[in-house]
């Protein structure tokens, strides 16, 4: 996919970000990022680098010792309300501490709390946005299916379809394929991609370079807390950039149709 | 006689009811001494069963499990360390009646259990702060150190009070669990309490259901985390401050109720809260009436056998909770 020009304002930005967990090395030492409107990016970089510790610094989850997230509209996160912040921003795990026993219905309809006046029940129009999420999800019949009974493909799906709900302009997602099968991670993706079209801002962190690399419209690869590229798929998944930080065992290809780039790890 | 059982027909019930609300009295004088002091203790059970069932829920939301209560974790022997102090400064002043019922300061005594609750729940929610959750095995392990610390203390108190036969016989009698013999004043408090913690219920039952998938989940949702728990421990901390500074502890109140109210009502804290306190008074006065019609010779409080009947229930719990080990 080519990089789009990229918009004026970011939706989301990251100036110099700082951070280190207790009596720990410095995970990231000022890191700077920016998400635009309508973009799919893909953060990628091999295990231990700060991917996941970078999407907490951005989601609030954690706080960055120096630097500074900030969203379009609303200013510097760290002023927000949790409210306020879960409508300017959607964040979907990997997976849930703790399955709860609700049904879908009822764990898709959770992503309203934060458009709830406090001591209201849901109203008509939030009815409606957990149907059309459901509906845009595809977990149309499964609404009164046990959370726990779900398999990983449709338990991922309802994690999607509260993050709709929530109606954030910007979403953060946590490795989405991870537990998936082929045909689901491609759904997924694809599932994603089509949210960027309605004008969001979406940052996933992934492993898979190749689905990255054929659905992100830019892809950053972060190395022990470093940014050390940043752009579309063909500027990043080339052996320039990839052997110093995997190494040299990788091989590299074009998807014959799409022509976009992939990358395999190769033996010998 | 208040404890006894003999029975009373329902028009004898009524005219009493009447003649405590200060209605023109219809029973002989006696007799309505009598009604007052039976209405009292069955709106003690009621008052003292709503709060420690509501503070057992509420700490088995914000920490993730099912087995914390005001018993288990210690906050019970915190308020009551807490209370037996107040008395012990106060017992030159008549500390002693107060709990007698013959005068004092109930409201000293309600802080004092107050401060005592909030000291073992803070050491309770340091050793959780990390994650939110307790696993069994912390809250086991964090239940028996404070409960041996607090207790060893209680006992020094107890020692100690000794020398005055009177503030030793008013830590005895109050150990038992009792209900009887309460002041208006303690009652006033006990329901004052309860109510400012009921009145918390609509802030924290929603959050506490989003609190199942995890905290960091729940704040990503918009759950004003440190808020809901410093209101729903605080709650559940006044709450059982509350009943032991009016009938010092009944164990396992909190954990038997939120328990069997999850059976009928299912998971949701938006229904679980509000049953509990129902449910609490329910298991209380029952377990009461219960012992007074099994051993009507004994004057006993319903915390003997709410202690014999909660055991074996909470070894019960546990024992259901084995196969769940893998994820403790």
């Amino acid at each position: 996919m080519v990089s789009e020009p990229a918009p004026a304002a970011p939706a989301l930005s990251a100036r110099g970000l700082h951070f280190a967990y207790p009596g720990g090395a410095p995970v990231l030492a000022g890191l700077d990022l920016d998400l635009f409107p309508g973009e799919l990016y893909a953060l990628i970089g091999p295990n231990g680098s700060g991917k996941s510790t970078l999407l907490r610094l951005l989601s609030g989850a954690l706080t960055p010792a120096r630097g500074e997230v900030r969203l379009a509209a609303e200013g510097p996160l760290k002023r927000l309300s949790s409210r306020q912040r879960a409508r300017a921003l959607a964040m979907v795990p990997q997976g849930l501490a703790q399955v709860p026993e609700w049904c879908v219905a009822d764990f898709v309809a959770s992503g309203r709390y934060a458009h709830l006046p406090p001591l209201r029940s849901p109203s008509a129009a939030d009815r409606a946005a957990v149907a059309a999420a459901l509906e845009t999800c595809d977990l149309s019949g499964l609404e009164q299916r046990p959370l726990p009974e779900l398999s990983g493909g449709q338990r991922q799906r309802a994690l999607l379809a509260r993050a709709l709900v929530q109606e954030s302009p910007v979403w953060l997602v946590d490795e989405p394929t991870s537990s998936l099968d082929l045909p689901h991670q491609l759904a997924t993706f694809e599932l994603i991609a089509a949210l960027t079209c309605q004008g969001r801002a979406v940052l996933t962190v992934t492993h898979d370079l190749n689905l990255a690399g054929q659905f992100a419209t830019r892809l950053g690869l972060l190395n022990g807390g470093r940014l050390v590229a940043q752009g579309s798929a063909e500027e990043v998944l080339c052996p320039a950039v990839l052997e110093p930080v995997y190494g040299p065992r990788l091989h590299y290809g074009r998807l014959p149709g799409s022509g976009a780039p992939f990358v395999l790890p190769a033996r010998g | 006689m208040v404890g006894s059982t003999e029975r009373w027909s329902a028009g004898e019930c009524w005219s009493g009811l009447w003649g405590a609300l200060g209605g023109q009295p219809e029973l002989e004088l006696a007799r309505q001494r009598i009604f007052d002091l039976r209405l009292a203790r069955a709106l003690t059970g009621l008052g003292v069963g709503a709060a420690l069932a509501l503070s057992g829920a509420l700490m088995q939301g914000v920490f993730r499990n099912d087995l914390a209560s005001p018993s288990v974790l210690g906050v019970s022997s915190g308020a009551s360390v807490g209370a037996s102090l107040v008395l012990m400064a106060l017992s030159s002043g008549g500390g002693a009646r107060a709990l007698l019922g013959a005068g004092g300061s109930p409201l000293l005594v309600t802080a004092g259990a107050l401060l005592g609750a909030l000291f073992a729940m803070l050491l309770v929610a340091s050793v959780a702060s990390r994650a939110g959750r307790i696993s069994v095995p912390t809250l086991l392990l964090l239940g028996i150190a404070l409960n041996a610390t607090l207790g060893g203390f209680q006992t020094l108190l107890h020692s100690l009070a000794l020398a005055d036969f009177e503030v030793a016989r008013a830590l005895m009698v109050w150990g038992f669990g009792t209900l009887d013999d309460r002041l208006p004043a303690q009652l006033w408090l006990l329901f004052a309490a309860l109510l400012v913690c009921a009145a918390a219920i609509p802030f924290v039952a929603h959050e506490l259901d989003l609190f199942e998938s995890g905290e960091e989940d729940a704040a990503h949702l918009g759950v004003d985390i440190r808020t809901i728990r410093i209101l729903a421990l605080g709650a559940a901390c006044l709450a059982a401050a509350a009943a032991v500074a009016v009938s010092w502890q009944i164990g396992f109140v909190g954990l038997v109720v939120p328990h069997l109210a999850r059976l009928v009502f299912g998971r949701s804290y938006r229904r679980l809260l509000p049953a509990c306190l129902l449910g609490g008074p329910a298991l209380l006065l029952g377990i009461d009436t219960l012992q007074r019609l099994m051993l009507p010779k004994l004057s006993l409080g319903p915390g003997v056998l709410m202690s014999l009947v909660g055991g074996p229930f909470f070894f019960f719990l546990l024992l259901q909770q084995r196969g769940r080990l893998r994820t403790w």
